[in-house]
């Protein structure tokens, strides 16, 4: 880089939230528009160190990567595709209200039917407290904003991300014939350079 | 069943129409005596033999009227073919200056207009009636019932309605003819003292029409349309996410690919930098100068290593003549040196022009430095 280059604003606070896997959106604040209002420097900063800005049409910014398998995707489109499937039992407009419904934790319908029970069990969230992890892991992440009590919580654009992958994953699985299963683990991946999303021992960047 | 001008019935036409036909009388007065009982109907007067509807069960029969008169497009087509039946008629009539036949058929024409006006107004009334129902959610119905209910709606009712009243439609052809038949009646009839009124009101009525109906039809589609797309896109949603745990619930964990399609960011910053003023701008340390560098601070002196001169290493060597194990001969000659030094002065000897050597026929070994050495021994034959 050149000694005169003028970086924009607010980079490495962009840089810092993007590589730990957030997902940058207005709740974000002045990061989010910095990005917005520097869109182009931004990029060619960042492809230059190897990484893919990606910006998304429903206003958010995220790192993308040629991912490892995530259990932590996985337990997060789980706890998603619950939302929406309960919301569509009830009647509840899924395009009005996912983004603007204020949930309540502890109304929240993951343990309250067998079937979403069993759902949560399987991917290993099996009591209110793993589900607490969850929901931790998800405003780092910045699918949701909550309080630090987590009574309650409402979910942000970047939660689109995990419903379209939803529509992705499907119609490849079936392209492919035959639901493909996400590479195992090997043991080399649980190194301290890939850390699992629900670590509790990550900063905590708690929602301004 | 004759009505008086007050709208009341009488208690004969009420029966006959109750009875439906012979041998029913009976039946009839059954049926009577039970509608006047519920209230359903009254007396006009007190002992009189006139019936009629009570103002509220009237009102609350109109509302179902309207309610209930959501009726499928085919049955409007059907309206408007027996009106292009009339028109056909009407042309007939003019042509055969038939004026008789016109004033007959003028109020016929002008029934019919109503009759599509009407149906067109309570269709719209019915839509929205039922667009609120879907609105309101208090029926208890799941996301999927409610969009098929609005599909329905669409599919059946909206949809087909705009190819009869857009400008291409059946409905404002049939009212052109209508209307292009009544300017030839005005023409034909001018010294009627009726018909060029009738015709004119007639013509009036066709524009207000086809203006209606098209009004008709845009606010029912635009009550629709946003409901419509909202449940769609809502039942894909939800289709998706019950596709997805049906798939979970079948497969269990990497149930997807989801790691193919959405790859997310989980770097640790250390070793991704070459140049630490990039580091120190993307970790939040600051500004760092790369230019300058401060040495490092010693407050003693650390002696260099020993170097073995190689002309020393000459002159021991012709001094000695020759060396059996060149190797072993260093390691003695220059105790004091590394073993490090030793090994490199090694390395050089074994190429240096100077020397003529030959490996030993057999393995030998030693220790120095605490470290064991295996190898073949160089022998030096002759220094030059």
């Amino acid at each position: 880089m050149s000694a005169n280059y003028t970086f924009p604003p607010l980079l490495s606070e962009a840089f810092a939230s993007l590589t730990r896997g957030r997902h940058i959106s207005s709740d974000d604040g002045e990061v989010f528009y910095a990005i917005q209002n520097n869109t182009t420097a931004y990029e060619s900063i960042f492809t230059a160190l190897g990484f893919s800005l990606r910006t998304h049409s429903r206003g958010f910014y995220f790192f993308e990567r040629e991912g490892l398998p995530s259990e932590a995707i996985e337990q997060f489109s789980i706890f998603v595709f619950i939302m929406i499937d309960w919301m569509a039992d009830a009647g509840i407009s899924i395009t009005d209200e996912i983004l603007t419904r204020e949930f309540v934790v502890s109304e929240l319908p993951h343990y309250k039917t067998d079937r979403y029970s069993s759902y949560m069990a399987r991917c290993k969230l099996p009591t209110d407290s793993q589900l607490r992890l969850l929901l931790k892991a998800m405003r780092r992440a910045g699918f949701l904003r909550a309080d630090n009590e987590l009574i309650s919580f409402r979910f942000l654009p970047p939660i689109y991300r995990i419903i379209e992958a939803g529509q992705s994953a499907l119609k490849l699985s079936k392209e492919e014939g035959t639901p493909a299963a996400a590479p195992a683990l090997a043991d080399g991946d649980n190194d301290s350079d890939s850390p699992a999303l629900l670590d509790d021992t990550f900063d905590d960047e708690v929602a301004p | 069943m004759a009505r008086q001008e007050s709208g009341s019935v009488s208690t004969a036409d009420l029966l006959s129409k109750l009875s439906g036909g012979a041998g029913k009388s009976e039946l009839a007065k059954i049926a009577l005596g039970r509608l006047a009982e519920d209230l359903v109907i009254r007396r006009v007067d007190d002992g009189g033999d006139e019936w009629e509807l009570p103002d509220e069960v009237r009102n609350d029969i109109l509302w179902l009227c309207d309610r209930q008169r959501l009726a499928t497009p085919n049955a409007l087509l059907a309206h408007i073919e027996d009106l292009a039946s009339r028109v056909n008629e009407l042309e007939q009539a003019v042509v055969a200056k038939d004026a008789e036949l016109v004033l007959d058929l003028l109020p016929k024409l002008r029934d019919l207009i109503g009759d599509i006006a009407n149906f067109c107004r309570s269709n719209r009334a019915a839509i929205v009636s039922s667009v609120m129902d879907l609105k309101a959610k208090q029926d208890g119905r799941t996301l999927r019932q409610r969009y098929r209910a609005i599909a329905d709606l669409h599919d059946r009712y909206v949809e087909p309605m705009r190819d009869i009243v857009d400008d291409r439609g059946r409905l404002v052809a049939v009212l052109d003819d209508l209307q292009s038949a009544l300017y030839r009646a005005r023409l034909s009839f001018e010294l009627d003292p009726s018909i060029p009124e009738q015709a004119t009101r007639l013509i009036q009525r066709c524009v207000a029409l086809s203006r209606q109906a098209r009004a008709d039809f845009l606010a029912s589609s635009s009550e629709v349309l946003p409901l419509y797309a909202q449940y769609r896109k809502d039942t894909i949603l939800a289709e998706t996410a019950a596709a997805c745990l049906d798939f979970f619930h079948r497969e269990g964990s990497g149930y997807l690919p989801f790691g193919r399609v959405m790859p997310i960011s989980n770097f640790r910053l250390s070793g991704l930098f070459s140049g630490e003023a990039v580091q120190s701008i993307m970790c939040r340390v600051g500004k760092v100068e790369t230019e300058k560098r401060t040495a490092p601070r010693c407050d003693y002196v650390i002696a260099a290593d020993p170097v073995i001169s190689e002309d020393d290493v000459f002159a021991r060597l012709s001094v000695r003549g020759n060396e059996n194990d060149l190797l072993r001969w260093l390691f003695e000659q220059y105790a004091d040196c590394p073993e490090n030094t030793i090994l490199e002065t090694f390395s050089a000897l074994q190429i240096h022009p100077r020397l003529s050597m030959q490996y030993a026929d057999t393995p030998d070994s030693f220790v120095s430095h605490h470290v064991r050495y295996d190898y073949t021994p160089l022998r030096v034959l002759h220094v030059s």
